[in-house]
C-alpha cells in the first residue's frame, strides 16, 4: 500500500514541467473559484448585514393587515408603546432588543413647495440597541431625544427641498380621523442609505414628536427586534408568532425586503454555475495528462505486471497519481484563495457602488471553511473520476504485449 | 561532439550551436565532396502549415480530450454572452420602449430638479413644436408628458401619487410597451376614447383595497401654486417595470392640462428613433435644431439604474469567461507539452534532415494556434446552437426588483463569435510559447536515440 503511495508520488514527479501545468490548471481553477465565491458571499453577508443591522432588523411585529395598508396611511394598525407586545418580545430567547417605530405618510413643506413623504417615528436611542448601524450615511447630527424637534431626512429628498443641516420645515399629517396637522421640523442632518427609494421619500423623526403630530400619545405601528445571532431568525419567529398569537403578524428580514434575498440567491446561483464549469474544465486537463501517462508508460506497466504486480495495484497506482495532483493543486488554489482574501481584508474590502445609489460600500470578501473544503473535495472527487478510464486502460493492458509496446 | 550521453534533455552545460552540423561543414569534415546543392530542401514557414494539421489530426484521442475542453469552455462562454445579451436587449426595449422612450427632450434645467417635477419648467407641447422634432432624420415618433405630484381622492380616502399625464394615442405610438403593463380596460385609454380614465400601479390600487370602481378626483397645486382638481374615474391598473416611486398613476394629458392651467404645454417630450444603435446621434441632431434652451438625454442617462447593470453585468461575464479562457488554454498547453515529449525522436529526424530551430517552434505554437482555432469554431458553433435553441424557445426571467417578467431572446452578434475563436487561436499561440521553446532546444542526436 505505502509502496504504492510512494511510487504514486514519485510518478508525478518524474516529468516536473508537465506535473506543474496540470498542477497550475487545478490550483487556478480552485483559486478563481475561491476568489469569486468569497466575493460573492462577502457581497451577500454586506448586504444581508446592512439590511439587518442599520434598516430593518431582523423581525419586525406588526398588527395583521398593516402590509396590505403600508402605501396608504397606515395608522389604524396600532399597538401600545409599553404593552404585551414589547414585554412578550423580550421574554423569548435570543431577542436582545425591541424598538417601536410609528410610520405615517404626510407632507413635507419648506414655504414654497411641498412633497410628500413617508417617515418614521423612531425612539433615538432604543433605535440604536436594535438598528446599531442606523446612523451609517449619516451626515449631521443623529436624532436625539434631546433635540425633540429635530430630524433626518433622506439626501435626494433634502435635495429636492433645497435644504440643508439646520433649515426648517413643516410636516403636516392626518390623524387617523382625518384631521390635518402640522409641525415644524428641524432638520439635523441627511442620510444617504444605499436605497434610492428611501432617499427620496423617507425622513425620521423622534418618536414623541411623530406621536404628537398625528395625535397617538403612547401608540406605534411596528416593533423592530434584534437578535444576539442572526442564525436564530426563524427560531424566534416561530416562538414569537406562538407566544404573540394570531392578531399579530411576524415577519424576518428576508421576508420584508424579499429583493435582498432574490439577489443574494441569484448570486449564488451563477456562482455555482461558473464553478462548476471551472471544475469540468480543469478535470478534463488532469484526464488528458493521465490518459497520456497511460499511452507513454505502456512498457513499464507491462514490466510492473510481469515481476508479479496485480491488476488492481496498477488502478490504484494510477489513482494515487490523480489524487496527489488534485490535493496538490487544489491545496495550492486554496492556499491562494485564502492568501488574496486575507490581503483583501486587510486592506478594508474592495469598494464597489451600489446599483442605483452614490454611495460607496466595502464589501470584505469572505471564505468560510465549507467553501475551501467544497472546492478542494470537488476538484478531487471529480479528478479521480477523470483519472477512473485511464486507470482501467492501465490495469487491461496484457503484460506480454506492453512489455513488447514501444 | 561530446562525449557524455545523459537521458533527458537537461545538457545545458554545452553550447547548443556546436551540436548542429551543417552539411556542408560535415563534408569538409570527412574531406568528401561539397554537395551539390548549397542547402538540403526544408520547409518554409507556410508548408508548416499542412505538416502542423496533420499532426494535430494524428493523435485523434488527445486532440479530441484537448477539443472537448475547449467545446464546453467556449460554448459556455457563448451561450452566456448570448443570454446576457438577450437580457440586455430585453430591458432595453422595456425601458425604451415602455418607460422612458429612447431620449427625452426637457427645458434646461429640467433633470437637475427632476425629483420636484417642476412645473415651471415646461415646453410647448403643440403640433407645429413636436412636427419641428419629428422632421429631425431616426425620429419615429414624440409623444408630451407632464408629470407632477399630486393626489387622488377616492371617497373617504386621499392618498399621495405621483403622476404621468399623456396623449394615449402619442404615448403608445412612442412607448407601445407600456400598454402591455396595462390591465383592465386599458384599450379604451389607449384610444384616447376615455377623457377622463385614470390608471393607478398595482401598489395604489393595493393600498386602495381594491376600491377601483367609481369615480375619482384628482388635485393639485397648478403652476401658480392654487391647488386645483379635476373628476376622474379609475379604468384600470398597471404594473411597475422599474425600481422607482410605487404610488404611480396615468391620467390623460388634456385632463391635467386643464387643471393645471398649462394648456398646450408639456414638462416632457419622449422620442422614439428608428434604430437604437444611432440613438445618441440623434439625440445630437436634436440638440442641433432645438437649441441651448432645451436639453436632451438619452435613455440611460434617465434610467442610469439599468446602464449600471448592463455595466455590471459585462464586467462578472469577462471576468467569468477570461478564467475559461485560461483554464482550456493550460489544457492546451499541457497537450502540447506531452506532444513534445512523445515526439523528442521525430524532432530530432526533423533537425537532422536540417529543419531550422525556429521552424520547429513554428511547427509547434502552429499545431496549438490549429487546436485553439478549431476549439474556438467548434464551440462557437455549439455555443450558437445552443443561442439559437434558446431563442426558439425563449427564456423568461423575473428580475429581483422588478414584478414583471422579461421575455429573453438570446442571440450572439458574428463579432463576437470571430472574437473567441481569435482569442482561442492567439491564446493556444502563446500557452504553448513553452513547450515549443522546449522542442525548439532539443539537442539532434539525443533526441534521435530517444531522449
Amino acid at each position: 500500500m505505502w509502496t504504492l503511495v510512494h511510487l504514486a508520488l514519485r510518478n508525478v514527479l518524474r516529468n516536473k514541467s508537465r506535473a506543474a501545468f496540470t498542477l497550475g490548471g487545478i490550483a487556478f481553477g480552485v483559486w478563481m473559484s475561491m476568489l469569486m465565491g468569497s466575493f460573492v458571499i462577502g457581497l451577500g453577508e454586506t448586504m444581508a448585514d446592512d439590511v439587518v443591522r442599520s434598516k430593518v432588523g431582523s423581525l419586525q411585529v406588526h398588527l395583521r393587515g398593516y402590509d396590505d395598508a403600508k402605501a396608504n396611511q397606515p395608522l389604524d394598525f396600532d399597538m401600545a408603546e409599553h404593552g404585551d407586545v414589547e414585554r412578550i418580545a423580550r421574554s423569548i430567547p435570543h431577542v436582545k432588543a425591541v424598538a417601536p417605530h410609528l410610520v405615517f405618510g404626510g407632507l413635507c413643506n419648506n414655504g414654497s413647495a411641498a412633497t410628500m413623504i413617508i417617515a418614521t417615528g423612531v425612539d433615538p436611542e432604543r433605535e440604536l440597541q436594535v438598528l446599531p448601524l442606523a446612523n451609517r450615511g449619516l451626515a449631521g447630527a443623529p436624532l436625539a431625544s434631546a433635540r425633540p424637534h429635530s430630524g433626518l431626512l433622506g439626501f435626494e429628498l433634502a435635495d429636492a427641498m433645497g435644504v440643508k443641516q439646520g433649515a426648517s420645515l413643516t410636516i403636516q399629517a392626518a390623524s387617523r380621523d382625518g384631521q390635518q396637522n402640522a409641525l415644524d421640523l428641524d432638520v439635523a442632518g441627511t442620510v444617504n442609505n444605499n436605497l434610492p427609494l428611501d432617499s427620496k421619500r423617507m425622513m425620521w423623526v423622534p418618536l414623541a414628536y411623530a406621536q404628537e403630530l398625528v395625535q397617538m400619545p403612547g401608540r406605534v405601528t411596528e416593533f423592530a427586534l434584534a437578535l444576539d445571532d442572526m442564525k436564530y431568525t426563524d427560531e424566534v419567529k416561530t416562538a414569537l408568532e406562538r407566544a404573540l398569537g394570531p392578531k399579530y403578524h411576524v415577519q424576518t428580514w428576508y421576508e420584508l425586503r424579499a429583493s435582498v434575498k432574490e439577489i443574494i440567491q441569484i448570486q449564488r446561483m451563477v456562482l455555482m454555475a461558473a464553478c462548476l464549469v471551472f471544475l469540468i474544465i480543469a478535470i478534463v486537463g488532469v484526464m488528458n495528462t493521465m490518459l497520456m501517462s497511460v499511452l507513454e508508460r505502456t512498457r513499464e506497466i507491462g514490466t510492473m505486471m510481469a515481476v508479479g504486480v496485480r491488476r488492481t495495484q496498477v488502478t490504484v497506482l494510477f489513482l494515487w497519481e490523480a489524487a496527489f495532483l488534485a490535493l496538490f493543486g487544489a491545496g495550492i488554489g486554496a492556499i491562494l484563495g485564502y492568501g488574496v482574501v486575507g490581503i483583501v481584508t486587510r486592506l478594508g474590502g474592495v469598494p464597489l457602488m451600489a446599483p442605483g445609489s452614490a454611495m460607496l460600500v466595502h464589501i470584505v470578501p469572505h471564505a468560510p471553511l465549507w467553501l475551501a473544503a467544497t472546492a478542494i473535495i470537488a476538484s478531487a472527487l471529480g479528478t479521480l473520476a477523470a483519472a477512473a478510464y485511464p486507470a482501467w486502460r492501465a490495469a487491461r493492458l496484457r503484460p506480454v504485449e506492453a512489455l513488447r509496446a514501444v | 561532439m561530446p562525449a557524455k550521453v545523459t537521458l533527458g534533455m537537461r545538457q545545458r552545460e554545452y553550447p547548443l550551436r556546436k551540436s548542429v552540423v551543417t552539411l556542408r561543414e560535415f563534408c569538409r569534415l570527412r574531406m568528401l565532396p561539397p554537395p551539390r546543392s548549397r542547402r538540403v530542401k526544408v520547409p518554409d514557414m507556410w508548408s508548416l502549415l499542412p505538416i502542423a494539421m496533420r499532426n494535430v489530426a494524428r493523435n485523434k484521442r488527445r486532440t479530441a480530450i484537448t477539443l472537448a475542453a475547449l467545446l464546453i469552455g467556449v460554448s459556455v462562454m457563448v451561450s452566456m454572452r448570448g443570454l446576457i445579451n438577450g437580457l440586455q436587449r430585453s430591458m432595453i426595449e422595456n425601458v425604451a420602449l415602455g418607460q422612458t422612450g429612447a431620449l427625452q427632450i426637457h427645458r434646461k434645467g429640467y433633470m437637475k430638479n427632476v425629483l420636484g417635477s417642476p412645473l415651471n419648467l415646461d415646453l410647448p407641447a403643440d403640433d407645429a413644436f413636436m412636427a419641428r422634432i419629428a422632421k429631425v432624420p431616426g425620429v419615429v415618433a414624440v409623444a408630451p408628458r407632464i408629470i407632477y405630484g399630486g393626489m387622488v381622492n377616492l371617497g373617504d380616502v386621499t392618498m399621495f401619487m405621483a403622476t404621468i399625464a399623456i396623449d394615449p394615442k402619442r404615448e403608445f405610438a412612442t412607448c407601445p410597451k407600456r400598454a402591455e403593463i396595462i390591465q383592465g380596460d386599458g384599450g379604451r385609454f389607449a384610444r384616447g376614447e376615455s377623457l377622463d380614465g385614470i390608471i393607478l400601479s398595482a401598489e395604489m390600487a393595493k393600498a386602495l383595497r381594491g376600491e377601483l370602481s367609481g369615480d375619482a378626483a384628482l388635485l393639485a397645486p397648478d403652476k401658480d401654486g392654487a391647488l386645483s382638481a379635476e373628476n376622474a374615474h379609475i379604468i384600470g391598473t398597471m404594473q411597475l417595470t422599474m425600481p422607482g416611486e410605487k404610488k404611480l398613476g396615468l391620467a390623460p394629458l388634456a385632463l391635467v392640462q386643464r387643471m393645471l392651467k398649462m394648456q398646450g404645454r408639456a414638462t416632457e417630450l419622449a422620442v422614439r428613433v428608428d434604430d437604437m444603435a444611432r440613438v445618441q446621434l440623434v439625440a445630437a441632431n436634436l440638440r442641433a435644431v432645438l437649441g441651448p434652451d432645451y436639453e436632451v438625454h438619452v435613455w440611460e442617462d434617465i434610467a442610469t439604474f439599468f446602464k449600471d447593470m448592463m455595466y455590471r453585468q459585462n464586467f462578472i461575464l469577462t471576468l467569468v469567461a477570461t478564467v475559461f479562457m485560461i483554464l482550456m488554454l493550460l489544457g492546451v498547453a499541457n497537450t502540447m507539452l506531452m506532444s513534445v515529449l512523445d515526439r523528442t525522436r521525430e524532432i530530432g529526424t526533423m533537425m537532422a534532415v536540417g529543419v531550422r530551430r525556429s521552424k520547429i517552434l513554428a511547427l509547434f505554437l502552429m499545431e496549438a494556434a490549429t487546436i485553439g482555432a478549431l476549439g474556438g469554431i467548434f464551440g462557437g458553433i455549439l455555443g450558437t446552437l445552443i443561442t439559437a435553441w434558446m431563442f426558439e424557445h425563449t427564456i423568461t426571467i423575473t428580475l429581483p426588483t422588478s414584478t414583471v417578467p422579461y421575455v429573453i431572446r438570446p442571440f450572439v452578434t458574428p463579432n463576437y463569435l470571430i472574437e473567441v475563436i481569435l482569442i482561442a487561436g492567439i491564446g493556444g499561440l502563446v500557452f504553448a510559447a513553452y513547450p515549443a521553446w522546449r522542442a525548439s532546444r532539443l539537442r539532434p542526436v539525443q533526441a534521435l536515440a530517444g531522449g
